[in-house]
């Protein structure tokens, strides 16, 4: 059984409908990429996954579980845990301050304290900085505290949301490393929406290419990669990655 | 475009900076005549220090729920009414009836706990005042999560001005429903035993009243800095005054936690009603407007959405209306000064507005203007 499944979710804004029929599997152990075009429907699909949007058709499983009819905060509870598009830290909150909101949904003391070593073990700049307001960290640092904050949740399944987005090349490198690393040694499973369609193919087990709110590709991120269609429109001559 | 923006900008200073002129003139021809004993000066500071500390507690419920909301809660004057006269009609038998005060042995065992100690004991005071207090913060937590799930949880997704009209609107509503259910006259507090009259502390005479204002209020303060500094639901306030959706996305139950902030608002404001009462004696329907309206100004002062900034406007504030008039006016030979207090603290939120939109300790928007 898969981990995350949608199955023909329709979502809207308003009356400007988003999704229009999206059916996706995540197994546990996977990084799964959604790649497409801007206003594809790829942080849509990720807010309805969470709750912050609720669907108007179709459902959504945790293991089984329908938990389309949650309200986000219990969705969290679940362990379905979203990173946002814009990273979503709390600026006038420390670093530190930041990691323990991410355990909010956790009673379990001793365990924070182990994670939040584990976090600072993967991120150790966020410990140099783990006094310091979350507002005054740059872009790279910031992403790397919004992950380490779902981290902190203790994730059956993290979603991130264009984790890469406005980063030097370099620290784009170095947070496609660190997703990587999370999945391979640490078996974090993993939804990953991302602009960067190579560096996203590159690194996922399998991708769904999504248009105008609807799945319009799927398949293993290997076969994806070298699909002619896939590399005309989404991985152009630019080269980046 | 760019001129007149400039000239806008200039008229304002030219007009705050004659305002100011006017008060350090003012300010020095009053000490040179020397009208006031230094005595008279402290009273003045005491009587501003107490009244302020209240202003703080109001403050501090205008603040809170626009940090979590981006709201003006313009009914939470009548929050702090429904704990003040609500509290009246517990005050009335707590320290009027024979039946708490030791003269009649209906309640065997109460009765006689009070016989035996006598009705002006510490012990016995301090229990009905802290009776009064959990009736007077009942009363007003109940009003203002009322408040939040009929008036305001509805239009959560509406524009910004509509939640303000309506809670013009609740703020009418309660007052004249004060006046239907309590009556529409003033009505007079018991004399409670021991708040009478001065005592002296460090030196300085102080009215025994003004003394638990202060101190009350400190206390409450500071169990509130600690909320929320240092609790999960403070924790969790501070998330979801910075964005609720990323707070939905910790796992935090936004709804529940705006509530919590009502309650934690309508708390402060019960408070603030009975140290108010005790005070001041009076209690009416009317009381919450006019507090209501200074805690607001106040709050804008300290920088509306900054904890410490709604203490110190509460503060700054009332200290100014109680030392300016006879500071900043008698000098100018202005008759009746005192009558201009309400002009002086609105003066003061004119002249924060000029020199620091942003209010005291408020931070500067961004370019983007949230």
């Amino acid at each position: 059984m898969a981990l995350l499944e949608l199955r023909d979710v329709h979502s809207y804004y308003d009356r400007i409908q988003a999704l229009k029929g999206v059916s996706l599997e995540v197994a546990e152990g996977e990084v799964v990429t959604l790649i497409g075009a801007n206003g594809a429907g790829k942080t849509t699909t990720l807010r309805t996954i969470s709750g912050l949007i609720r669907p108007r058709e179709g459902s959504i499983y945790l293991a089984g579980e329908r938990i389309s009819e949650l309200p986000a905060h219990a969705i969290v509870a679940k362990g379905v845990v979203h990173v946002p598009e814009g990273r979503g830290i709390f600026g006038r909150l420390t670093v530190e301050e930041n990691l323990r909101i991410g355990a909010f949904t956790r009673r379990d003391k001793a365990g924070i304290q182990t994670d939040l070593d584990a976090v600072f073990a993967t991120f150790p700049r966020l410990r140099e900085r783990r006094r310091q307001a979350g507002g005054t960290l740059s872009g790279g640092e910031q992403q790397m505290l919004a992950m380490g904050r779902g981290l902190m949740a203790r994730p059956r399944i993290l979603l991130l949301d264009e984790p890469s987005m406005g980063l030097a090349p370099i620290l784009v490198e170095e947070i496609f490393a660190i997703i990587r690393r999370l999945n391979r040694e640490q078996g974090v499973t993993i939804l990953l929406v991302e602009q960067n369609a190579r560096a996203a193919l590159e690194v996922a087990h399998r991708g769904y290419v999504l248009e105008t709110g609807h799945v319009r590709l799927a398949g293993p991120a290997a076969e994806l990669l070298v699909d002619p269609e896939v590399t005309k429109a989404y991985l152009g001559g630019e080269g980046q990655g | 475009m760019r001129l007149k923006t400039d000239l806008t900008t200039l008229a304002m200073w030219a007009i705050g900076g004659v305002i100011l002129l006017a008060i350090v003139i003012g300010s020095v021809a009053t000490l040179r005549a020397g009208g006031l004993s230094a005595r008279a000066w402290r009273d003045l500071v005491v009587f501003g220090l107490a009244q302020g500390s209240l202003y703080a507690l109001i403050a501090l419920g205008y603040t809170l729920v626009y940090g979590i909301l981006r709201m003006i809660n313009f009914a939470h004057g009548e929050v702090f009414t429904a704990g003040a006269f609500t509290a009246y009609f517990a005050a009335v038998p707590l320290f009027s009836s024979p039946r708490f005060n030791g003269r009649a042995g209906e309640l065997p065992l109460v009765g006689g706990l009070v016989a035996a100690l006598g009705p002006e004991h510490p012990v016995i005071v301090g229990v009905k005042l802290l009776l009064l207090l959990a009736v007077s913060m009942g009363a007003s937590v109940t009003v203002a999560v009322l408040l939040e799930r009929i008036a305001y949880r509805p239009l959560r997704r509406a524009p910004r001005l509509v939640p303000l009209i309506t809670a013009i609107g609740a703020s009418i509503f309660l007052q004249y429903t004060f006046a239907g259910l309590y009556g529409s006259n003033p009505q007079t507090y018991p004399d409670v035993p021991l708040l009478a009259g001065k005592t002296t502390v460090l030196g300085v005479e102080i009215l025994r009243a003004q003394l638990l204002v202060i101190v009350a209020a400190a206390l409450l303060m500071a169990v509130l800095v600690f909320l929320v500094q240092y609790t999960r639901t403070g924790q969790a306030m501070r998330a979801v005054s910075e964005d609720k959706d990323t707070a939905a996305l910790m796992g935090i139950d936004v709804d529940a936690v705006i509530v919590r902030t009502f309650i934690v608002g309508g708390a402060l404001a019960g408070a603030a009603g009975l140290l108010y009462a005790l005070l001041n004696k009076q209690v009416h329907f009317y009381m919450g407007f006019q507090p209501g309206l200074k805690a607001f100004t106040a709050a804008v002062l300290g920088g509306i959405g900054n904890v410490p900034g709604a203490m110190l406007g509460g503060l700054f504030l009332r200290l100014f209306e109680s030392v300016g008039p006879s500071l900043f006016l008698q000098g100018l030979k202005i008759p009746a000064a005192y009558q201009l207090k309400d002009a002086i603290a609105f003066t003061m939120l004119v002249l924060i507005l000029i020199f620091r939109p942003t209010g005291i300790l408020g931070e500067r928007l961004g370019a983007k203007r949230a």
